[in-house]
């Protein structure tokens, strides 16, 4: 019995002394928070996503009490924007909208899926891509097995019937994270000009001709017919692949119309 | 004097806490990756550490005193956790830029087995009170020491551009390794010296 007491008394003893000392120090060295920032955060949607740039909404909170611009979230969006600026009493500026695309279309029948049926390793893109493939098919393709789709936070992210990654986006929010998962970089974030919809290459597949054809039905081939007839001459050929710089494309419709493959696609944002 | 410079010596170089003993591993790999929060780091686990045994080996004495050898790691833990909360807040205080670089492995140091290690191994050793202050001093900086040349390693190591499986972690623990084999050649160094 006695020896409880002394064990309980001792261990409590050291206990009250250490509080006793952390209390005072608690006291002494407080630090003064800006008492703003509990709000500035609970405005924030806290999905932590780091679309921003900042680590966490906290960070983000933290950079704006210091002056940051406070038109960076996406997923809070303009909502957020306005709110801020009103809290904050500063210029919102204009929210940059931004979503996620996946550069490849695939088809059911491309050669990808027929070489992963003989793979029997782990359903990973990221594995699948590490692997020294002797490959007939497109190695710039997407693999399907959906890293990307297991990343979105958001749940935008799904693979169609012919196992392609398909951003949706209604619910992409453009925070970016998809665009450092997929090992064969098909994923960008792009931003929306003046124009609502414009047109995009969905595809990065590097072969030419017959073997591209082979390899996926629908590819760019680099025949550069989209090149000749577009009126902005916005569409450059790199590497047998099209690529369009949508600040400048105007979204009519020419290069869909004379693309022989269906390579090329409308590319849609969805503005909350 | 002799005695204390061996302790001191031996505790930096042949019984190195991280390279040698393998203890506060975590730390020395999180916090290791730039040169300025190594050294903040190291110091700050150099001071936790002589404090933690200021304080740690009279309670030893009383608790030897009273039979209650057993209350030895829950009282220490207490002690140590108590000192690494006046730490952080002094630290948040004093040097807030300090105090964001280190994170969160400055609140674990509290549960550091390198600080509690050496609060034990003193008791074990049956040092003096000096004699264990010294041997904290010396186990403190040599957790600096391997931290601020690991920091220079993972700099050049980084520099150098590893193959692409070997990025990151990987190459960190290989060259941990290796910097921990280079700290083996110091094993009979200190008895030589000072003939202990």
């Amino acid at each position: 019995m006695n020896s409880i007491l002394l064990t309980v008394a001792l261990v409590g003893a050291i206990g009250l002394a250490g509080s006793t000392v952390l209390v005072f120090a608690s006291k002494k060295l407080a630090v003064q928070e800006d008492e703003r920032l509990a709000d500035v955060v609970a405005i924030l949607p806290g999905a932590n996503c780091g679309s921003c740039g900042y680590p966490g909404c906290e960070g983000y909170a933290r950079a704006m009490l210091d002056g940051a611009p406070v038109n960076a979230c996406g997923p809070g969006g303009p909502d957020a924007a306005a709110k801020l600026s009103a809290y904050l009493g500063v210029d919102a500026g204009e929210v940059v909208v931004k979503r996620a695309i996946v550069a490849c279309r695939g088809t059911a029948d491309r050669v990808v899926l027929q070489e992963r049926a003989v793979y029997h390793g782990d359903h990973s893109c990221r594995i699948y891509a590490t692997m020294g493939h002797l490959s007939d098919g497109c190695t710039d393709g997407c693999i399907g097995y959906g890293d990307c789709v297991a990343t979105c936070p958001y749940g935008a992210i799904s693979l169609n019937k012919n196992q392609v990654a398909v951003v949706d986006p209604a619910v992409c929010i453009g925070c970016g994270l998809c665009t450092t998962i997929c090992p064969r970089g098909l994923i960008s974030l792009v931003e929306k000009s003046d124009v609502d919809e414009v047109s995009f290459v969905l595809c990065h597949n590097t072969l030419t001709g017959k073997r591209a054809k082979d390899a996926c039905a629908n590819t760019c081939i680099g025949c550069r017919r989209c090149v000749k007839v577009c009126p902005k001459h916005c569409i450059e050929v790199v590497d047998n692949v099209a690529h369009i710089d949508i600040t400048k494309c105007v979204g009519c419709k020419v290069c869909m119309g004379v693309c022989p493959e269906g390579a090329i696609y409308p590319l849609t944002w969805v503005t909350r | 004097m002799a005695q204390y410079a061996s302790i001191l010596f031996s505790m930096i170089l042949v019984n190195n806490f991280v390279l040698v003993k393998f203890l506060g591993i975590c730390p020395f790999l999180g916090v290791s990756k730039k040169f300025d929060s190594a050294v903040g780091m190291g110091a700050a686990v150099t001071l936790v550490m002589v404090l933690a045994i200021a304080v740690t080996w009279p309670i030893q004495q009383l608790l030897t005193a009273w039979g209650l050898e057993y209350l030895q790691t829950i009282a220490f833990i207490l002690v140590i956790a108590t000192l690494v909360q006046l730490l952080e807040m002094f630290l948040k205080r004093y040097v807030p830029t300090l105090h964001a670089s280190l994170g969160v492995f400055l609140p674990l140091i509290t549960t550091n087995c390198a600080v509690l290690g050496v609060a034990t191994l003193v008791v074990d050793e049956g040092y003096t009170y000096l004699e264990s202050l010294v041997a904290g001093l010396g186990a403190g900086l040599g957790f600096l020491l391997a931290m601020v040349i690991f920091s220079g390693v993972r700099r050049r190591v980084e520099e150098a551009n590893p193959p692409e499986v070997f990025r990151g972690m990987p190459i960190t623990l290989i060259s941990a390794a290796i910097t921990a084999m280079s700290f083996m050649g110091f094993s009979g160094v200190i008895d030589h010296l000072f003939g202990a």
